[in-house]
């Protein structure tokens, strides 16, 4: 029996996932409307036998302020699952995840939609569920705003519980479901997925999302800093799987990790130096301030301390991330403000191809993760970096496969087909 | 533009929708689909690493829809199309909608060859300051098997139909049998070059470019 390995996400967004990503020398800024970017960046990490492609989306411009987002590239890009689509007939093996909004969709369609996908890929795609917190998405679907957590939370629930039911019930006649938020009475007008479902996705945090993760999720996609922060959640989440009915090995844990690679680790550094300078300031404290849920940050010297804070209304957890880092480092906003906008608050590895490997090492042999969703810092030289450097690498101690298992994506993640 | 009680009912619309809200519904929902579609300037993107600016913020729109059915800030979160706007085309016109084909439609799709009804749909185009040619009439024919046997009499026609003007082209409704693709790319669509009536090769890479439709070059 071979020793378990990790699985490896590809994470694309826009030009990548430093927000100033789109300024290197080296990235691809117009990515976002340039489909021969991604089929080289979708080779490449087929190539390195990645287990999946994800996509994130929002429904909307993220960023409100015209004069911020303007300075970013993530207001442009393709809609992620056409996207997939057209990568599909490109690939033959690597999954294909997009995420996709319960708050703006309706089950039968979202259902159809990735089902169809998983067809016409041979088994390969996977939904990343997502409720959507944001209020600039929520202005794009009626004038009531954004829902309260536990609202979308109870829609999340019967939505993915339709769409799971739409899946396995393909080739039944008759559906009739009638709840609180949907009514469906048709299946859909496809046959059973070739590899049972397409895999389901989440990334929720909360306790109402870790609930609903336990219940429905394959994978679960998570932002942790620490070894003991990324451990804490794989333990709460894999003991959660008990009271579903469900089996330790039933969900794959995969944290986001923001690789900076390079041979040597000064070259590392200075790679990953060469972006944090391309930051604009009022870009950093914008992304800053959206983490605390303030809007005035500006107004403070930006080489001064933080403020004091009220507690937050929104990212409660993420907020108190935030300050406990800027009063254990002693970083002024601008320094702050930097560190959280190179990797959104996910971890970040600089270094050498074995640093990487042996810190994504620990935490999968810890018992942290069962793999990572790899969160390359601008397209497409970091993708390849980490295929060329740190993948063979992995390989070389048995951590990572050589070659595809089988052709789906279940196949990949060592998934069970659901019944 | 046709409501179908089975489609609503596996949309969490048992009840469907009445014909009026239909009708206005869809009217609005296509206002906005065209309206995000020029949220972004052609020109709009910079990529200009240097000074720090990925995008103009002139050349970015906001929709700030409010309306009888749908509330939309936008803009899209997807860059301006290579064609300008992806075409919008419109089939199962019935009488009441036939203004809403003519005030939006780029291509509308008939299923009876009617001079009458081409006619009236480019006057009601006009009427709404929209030029005749911007609206492309296409009809939906079913080739038919025997086809094989008789590509001059097929070829015929659609020439008939295409010269008497009751409409600017045909939607070609294909069986899921590849061979009745082959027959008629093989044996009718040659008879249709060879008398003059359909193009040689692409001008140009798009779907408006394909079809004439005002809008190919981005403006």
């Amino acid at each position: 029996m071979t020793a378990r390995q990790m699985k490896l996400g590809a994470f694309l967004w826009a030009t990548g996932h430093h927000i100033a990503a789109w300024r290197h020398r080296q990235a691809h800024a117009t990515a976002g409307v340039d489909i021969d970017h991604y089929i080289r960046l979708a080779r490449t990490a087929e190539a390195a036998k990645f287990d999946m492609l994800f996509c994130e989306d929002a429904a909307g411009v993220r960023e409100a302020n015209v004069n911020i987002a303007s300075q970013t590239s993530r207001s442009i890009g393709f809609e992620p699952i056409s996207l997939l689509a057209a990568l599909a007939v490109q690939t033959s093996h690597i999954g294909l995840v997009s995420t996709a909004s319960t708050s703006y969709n309706e089950p039968y369609g979202l259902a159809r939609t990735f089902l169809s996908l998983d067809h016409l890929s041979g088994g390969r795609a996977g939904w990343n569920l997502v409720t959507s917190a944001s209020h600039i998405e929520a202005a794009n679907f009626g004038s009531t705003g954004l829902r309260p957590h536990a609202d979308r939370y109870e829609r999340a629930r019967e939505f993915a519980a339709v769409v799971a039911g739409l899946w396995r019930g393909a080739e039944t006649s008759g559906f009739n479901h009638e709840g609180r938020s949907f009514s469906v009475r048709d299946p859909l007008d496809l046959p059973r997925s070739p590899q049972g479902a397409p895999v389901m996705v989440q990334a929720g945090a909360s306790d109402e999302g870790r609930d609903l993760a336990a219940r429905t999720a394959d994978v679960v996609f998570t932002a942790a800093q620490t070894f003991e922060e990324a451990k804490a959640f794989y333990d709460d989440l894999k003991g959660r799987l008990a009271a579903y009915g469900r089996e330790p090995d039933d969900i794959k844990i995969m944290p986001g990790v923001a690789p900076v690679v390079a041979e040597t680790e000064a070259e590392a550094q200075e790679k990953y130096e060469e972006l944090q300078e391309l930051i604009p300031d009022d870009v950093g404290v914008a992304l800053l301030s959206s983490y605390l849920s303030i809007s005035d940050l500006w107004r403070y010297p930006i080489d001064g301390p933080l403020p004091e804070l009220p507690p937050s209304e929104g990212m409660q957890s993420r907020q108190a991330l935030v300050i406990e880092q800027s009063r254990r480092d002693n970083l002024s906003i601008r320094q702050l403000a930097r560190h959280f906008a190179g990797a959104r608050g996910h971890w970040r590895v600089v270094g050498t191809p074995a640093q990487i490997a042996d810190e994504l090492e620990a935490r999968f042999e810890g018992g942290a993760a069962d793999g990572f969703n790899v969160m390359p810092s601008y397209f497409p030289g970091e993708l390849d970096a980490f295929a060329a450097l740190v993948v063979p690498e992995l390989q070389r101690r048995g951590l990572f496969r050589k070659d595809y298992e089988g052709t789906t994506l279940r196949d990949h993640l060592g998934l069970k087909r659901p019944i | 533009m046709v409501p179908d009680p089975r489609e609503a009912a596996n949309f969490s619309r048992p009840e469907g929708f009445s014909r009026g809200d239909f009708r206005r519904r869809a009217e609005e929902f296509i206002g906005i689909v065209q309206g995000l579609w020029r949220g972004w300037d052609a020109d709009a993107l910079l990529f200009d690493k240097r000074g720090g600016r990925f995008f103009d913020p002139k050349k970015m729109h906001l929709l700030d829809h409010k309306g009888e059915f749908f509330s939309v800030r936008g803009p899209l979160n997807v860059a301006r199309s290579p064609q300008d706007m992806p075409a919008l085309v419109i089939s199962g016109l019935s009488e009441p909608n036939m203004d809403i084909g003519a005030r939006v439609a780029d291509v509308i799709l008939l299923d009876e060859p009617s001079v009458a009804k081409a006619d009236d749909l480019k006057r009601r185009a006009l009427a709404f300051e929209r030029s005749p040619d911007a609206i492309t009439v296409l009809m939906n024919v079913a080739p038919g098997a025997e086809m094989a046997g008789r590509p001059g009499v097929i070829a015929d026609k659609l020439e008939e139909s295409f010269r008497s003007k009751s409409c600017d082209g045909f939607n070609i409704l294909m069986p899921p049998v590849l061979s009745v693709l082959d027959d008629f790319v093989d044996l009718v669509l040659p008879e249709l070059r060879r008398r003059g009536l359909v193009r040689q090769d692409y001008r140009n890479a798009t779907l408006r470019s394909h079809l004439g439709l005002a809008g190919e070059e981005g403006q």
